[in-house]
């Protein structure tokens, strides 16, 4: 049984088991920076936080319960917070469009989709369907930021991570019924954003 | 299952079934195959699920690489703390701060407890200095005894 393992992990990462603490990171790694990278919007930050939520696993293993929930929803919940916190230190939920996804390909992106259509900049050239996936990718990026944050972070947990509607709930305390309300409301903007930009 | 939760279903979780919360998942689909509403509010709203689930997310090729680093480092800095002697123990658990929160009674206590040192040798040691003049007093009574004797025959 994962879970079992997964306690047995961190018990010893409790007792500061490299190898455990290694096994895990594997584990879980990936999918808690996807959640942070949608949540914040900006590679750079959301990897520092991603770092802390691993940091806190090494840190205070000691703390985590089995028997509450299970090792990624214990996870998604310090990434929230801290997300969350970030936030609050920012006083922003709105990313400013130039922030949003500042890495290399987006920069190339952004310069592709200023040209007329099908012309390649200096470089290979990139299929049509490759460079309409891509600017697709960007307008979703883009539509999410532009939720408030607890309706993004629940769309995130629900739609990308898999994190079931009850543990969704419990970490960003609220009910079930308000949780789908915030579910509700989020798609809506989105659908509304993205059939408008008519690029879904 | 009625068409209007089918609905705040789809709407709250998408078209994906396996999204769907487990306690309604059952009942959902049995209610989609019977139901021609259902069928319409899936094919409505199918193309946001396909647009969200087009969107990746890059894997970072450091991110590892740097936690097991910052790991690495609070290992260091745990041994190293261990390493430390016991005066530099005593001495940290003695000061003001102890895990970021003001305590004044740490400190307070190291000053008293000179004074209390000095209270309790005052009271069991005997310096001895009071007998021994107690001794001379007694010499010297004495001595005025047998002069006074001597005087007398």
């Amino acid at each position: 049984m994962v879970e079992t393992s997964e306690a047995a992990l961190v018990k010893l990462v409790a007792r500061k088991n490299q190898a455990a603490f290694k096994k895990l990171l594997n584990m879980h790694l990936s999918g808690i920076n996807r959640y942070t990278v949608r949540m914040i919007g900006n590679a750079a930050n959301a990897e520092d936080i991603t770092q802390e939520v691993f940091l806190r696993l090494w840190t205070r293993a000691d703390s985590y319960k089995p028997e509450a929930s299970k090792l990624s929803t214990w996870l998604h919940n310090i990434a929230h917070n801290l997300c969350i916190d970030y936030f609050r230190k920012n006083n922003r939920f709105i990313q400013d469009s130039s922030e949003i996804y500042e890495t290399e390909e987006n920069l190339h992106l952004a310069s592709m989709s200023a040209l007329p259509h099908g012309i390649a900049t200096s470089g290979s050239e990139e299929p049509e369907h490759e460079l309409a996936k891509k600017t697709r990718d960007h307008d979703v990026k883009k539509a999410l930021m532009t939720l408030p944050e607890r309706q993004r972070s629940a769309i995130i947990m629900c739609h990308y991570q898999g994190v079931s509607n009850k543990d969704a709930a419990h970490i960003m305390e609220v009910s079930v019924d308000a949780l789908e309300s915030l579910l509700s409301r989020g798609r809506l903007k989105l659908r509304k954003l993205l059939t408008e930009d008519g690029k879904s | 299952m009625n068409i209007q939760r089918f609905k705040e279903l789809i709407e709250a979780y998408g078209t994906r079934s396996e999204r769907w919360p487990e306690a309604d998942r059952h009942a959902a689909l049995i209610f989609l195959e019977a139901d021609r509403d259902a069928v319409e509010i899936i094919n409505e709203l199918r193309r946001l699920d396909e647009a969200l689930d087009a969107d990746i997310v890059a894997q970072s090729t450091n991110l590892k690489a740097d936690i097991l680093h910052q790991i690495s480092l609070t290992t260091v800095n745990h041994a190293e703390k261990n390493r430390d002697d016991l005066f530099s123990k005593l001495w940290r658990w003695l000061g003001p701060y102890a895990n970021g929160s003001f305590v004044i009674w740490r400190p307070a206590i190291a000053a008293c407890i000179p004074l209390l040192a000095g209270v309790y040798l005052g009271s069991v040691v005997e310096t001895g200095s009071d007998d021994q003049l107690f001794e001379w007093e007694e010499d010297i009574y004495v001595m005025g005894l047998v002069s006074e004797n001597e005087e007398q025959e």
